[in-house]
């Protein structure tokens, strides 16, 4: 009885502290400066992401640029899984989001459409169809495509003499050992590595897959750099930040196979109504947005673990998009 | 001192000296630190004698002495205060310790590198925990007891909130969220606060019901299993065309925010969940109460409803209560889950480290699920404790 008196008190100290003592430390929130725009009236902006770096470093600059302007954002970003997001932005839950043009192969389809795998078709697809179908409307994408890829260590490619999807399924047919790490989803994908198999000429036997149910690129990177069960192949994405850092590089896809995925902002048609400028402000932020430099920003929130927001920031003023 | 006092101070001598063995192997394990080049990289784990220098023998001189102090032949009283002091005083110095390493490591290495507390860090704080806990029961209630029990925590906390600790990764993790941490704390609190009383309203008039109606019994048992066994997420995707269909049809639901991601869903998951055990434990209660104080009851002449609140709630409580206990602690935990379907929440840091194999991120959310989970459940013993002799006192 009384050992448990001392630690319910210990422990409502602790929670105590924990929960009332200290606030949060007095922000300089970095849009706060640039809020001397008179704000419109009009209806809230509620902006998601995914919960990834990308996401929130990319919705970081939407809430921050349309903040700028007047509009009156909710932050939403790292608001779930892809799927959550997508049908959130559906049923109005988030008035916009990033999403990426090659997911319109699943969206509003077909999937087998060679449209997938071209920016700009695959941009016009995704924009038409989800408009006229969902009420969506697809603002103008990043010149950045973060696709699924192959990735190996950097020696063992050397080494092997391995830089391409031929070279790769070469190895394949030539029995060597191969142990691939990858979603399930995009295992079992026509324009995943069901794709690949078919435009190179190759077949991965069950056992040398593993296959996970979830998409967390960091967790195949980290699998391929440990050699985690005999990993030796792993699915990655174009801009997944720390390649590099880790010692990877990417097998070239010659025939570019899965869908272009390029980042772009979405919102519901009434929020883009509301607000048509959003098209003109964001333009210039996305236009800019070039592979390398989504690498370089994802690298420094992922890998030497700064704030999303504040690398945001930086870009959108060093860039001039903010004052 | 009668003899069950004298088994309790025993006892807490067996704790006192497993904690300070437990403490003093942490000394040597291999992974009290991680010195990290950067957040991603396992970077190179060390034990706290190669980390700390001279420091890490100070602390295993500390465990060793409070090792023998706690067998030792001196009067309880002397002993608990001099062990409790020592394993108190250990962890705080530890703790320190790690932060001052952090800050010299991220000067010379630059503000990439990450010092990370590793398995045996965290093992030493709940070894003192243990030894504090056993040096409490021998310390005389009264200041000596109090000056045991929070001057180790009192310590931690000042130099968590004094800026010592501030180069250290997981503090890293949580400069870079601060706005955002204790919003989803709140939040995180809410869903627990929220979906337990939902629990609670919902599940004891269940559990009564089955208790009183004994032919209701498995249908209702059955349908709360039904829940109580859907798995998480196929629970909430099972809601989300329900909850878009009623939205979309009742302009109010709506208005009020109820879709079909975003709080809602997670919060009737929790309360489905948090509902089985406030049920069962009601059930349980009610059926095994003591007919012949019910006889008295019904020989003085109350009614029914004098009955249920006078005699058979009162004689109940602790069960039941012991049943909302556990729906508090299982639904702090389970309301991570609100992180990866819009609903935001302590789960919102475990998603996105996992996500990014940041681990620090991830503890950054589980430490203060684990904290809150603990002041439940340590709290609602102890409510559980007082109305049960209430209970026997009306």
């Amino acid at each position: 009885m009384r050992r448990n008196r001392f630690a319910l008190v210990v422990l409502f100290i602790v929670a105590l502290a924990v929960l009332s003592g200290c606030g949060p430390k007095t922000a300089s929130t970095p849009t706060e400066t640039t809020k001397t725009v008179t704000p419109k009236t009009g209806p809230e902006v509620k902006f998601g992401s995914y919960i990834d770096s990308e996401g929130s470093i990319l919705g970081a600059m939407v809430v921050q640029m349309l903040e700028a302007n007047g509009i009156t954002v909710v932050d939403k970003t790292k608001f779930g899984t892809p799927d959550v997001v997508r049908k959130a932005y559906l049923q109005g839950d988030l008035s916009g989001a990033i999403d990426y043009t090659g997911s319109g192969a699943f969206y509003v389809g077909p999937e087998t459409d060679p449209a997938w795998s071209d920016p700009v078709k695959g941009y016009a697809l995704v924009k038409a169809k989800d408009l006229a179908q969902n009420k969506v409307v697809w603002t103008t994408p990043a010149p950045a495509n973060n696709t699924e890829s192959i990735a190996v260590k950097k020696e063992f490619a050397e080494v092997n003499n391995l830089r391409t999807m031929e070279d790769f399924a070469a190895w394949v047919n030539a029995g060597k050992e191969v142990k691939l790490i990858g979603a399930q989803a995009w295992m079992d994908n026509p324009l995943g590595l069901k794709g690949y198999e078919k435009a190179y000429g190759f077949a991965l036997k069950k056992d040398q897959l593993i296959g996970l149910s979830n998409g967390v690129t960091s967790e195949f990177i980290k699998a391929l750099a440990n050699g985690t069960n005999g990993v030796n192949f792993a699915e990655v994405y174009a801009t997944d930040g720390g390649l590099a850092d880790v010692g990877l590089v990417v097998l070239t896809d010659s025939k570019s196979v899965p869908p272009v995925y390029a980042p772009t902002p979405v919102f519901r048609e009434e929020i883009m109504t509301a607000y048509p400028e959003i098209t003109s402000i964001l333009e210039p932020v996305f236009k800019s947005l070039t592979i390398e430099k989504l690498q370089s920003m994802n690298k420094s929130v992922s890998i030497d673990g700064k704030d999303a927001k504040a690398v945001a920031t930086e870009y959108l003023t060093t860039n001039g998009f903010l004052q | 001192m009668d003899a069950s006092v004298r088994d309790t101070k025993a006892q807490a001598r067996v704790v006192a000296v497993a904690g300070s063995l437990l403490a003093i192997a942490t000394i040597f394990a291999p992974s009290f630190v991680a010195f990290r080049p950067n957040r991603i990289i396992e970077g190179v784990p060390e034990s706290a004698v190669s980390a700390l220098g001279a420091w890490g023998w100070i602390l295993l001189v500390m465990w060793v002495a409070a090792a023998g102090l706690s067998v030792a032949p001196i009067p309880y009283r002397w002993r608990g205060l001099m062990v409790g002091l020592l394993g108190g005083g250990a962890a705080v110095v530890a703790t320190w310790r790690v932060g001052v390493e952090a800050g010299a490591y991220l000067a010379e290495k630059g503000d990439v590198a990450r010092l990370s507390l590793g398995g045996a860090f965290w093992v030493l704080l709940l070894a003192a925990y243990l030894v504090v806990f056993a040096a409490s029961a021998w310390t005389p209630a009264g200041w000596p007891r109090l000056l045991v029990s929070y001057l180790p925590a009192m310590g931690v906390l000042l130099l968590l909130f004094g800026g010592s600790l501030a180069s250290l990764s997981i503090m890293r993790e949580y400069e870079n969220n601060s706005l955002e941490f204790w919003a989803q704390l709140r939040l995180q609190l809410l869903y627990v606060l929220g979906a337990t009383s939902l629990g609670f309203i919902i599940g004891m008039p269940l559990g009564l019901i089955a208790a009183r109606r004994p032919k209701t019994e498995p249908a209702i048992f059955t349908a709360l299993n039904i829940l109580e066994v859907l798995p998480v997420l196929a629970f909430i995707g099972l809601l989300n065309p329900i909850l878009t269909g009623l939205s979309d049809s009742i302009p109010l639901l709506a208005t009020l925010g109820i879709r079909g991601v975003g709080w809602a869903p997670v919060l009737i998951v929790l309360t489905a969940y948090a509902m089985y055990p406030i049920a069962r434990n009601s059930y349980t209660a009610m059926t095994t109460l003591d007919p012949a104080v019910l006889d008295a009851g019904r020989g003085v002449g109350m009614k029914r409803f004098r009955l249920l609140f006078e005699v058979e709630l009162p004689m109940a409580a602790p069960v039941i209560l012991a049943g909302l206990r556990i729906a508090l602690v299982q639904t702090t935990a389970g309301a991570i889950i609100a992180g990866l379907v819009g609903g935001g929440g302590l789960g919102t840091f475990v998603f996105l480290g996992a996500a990014q194999t940041a681990t620090d991120l991830i503890l950054l959310g589980t430490i203060p699920i684990v904290v809150m989970a603990l002041f439940f459940d340590r709290s609602t013993l102890k409510l559980q404790r007082f109305i049960g002799r209430w209970g026997v006192a009306t």
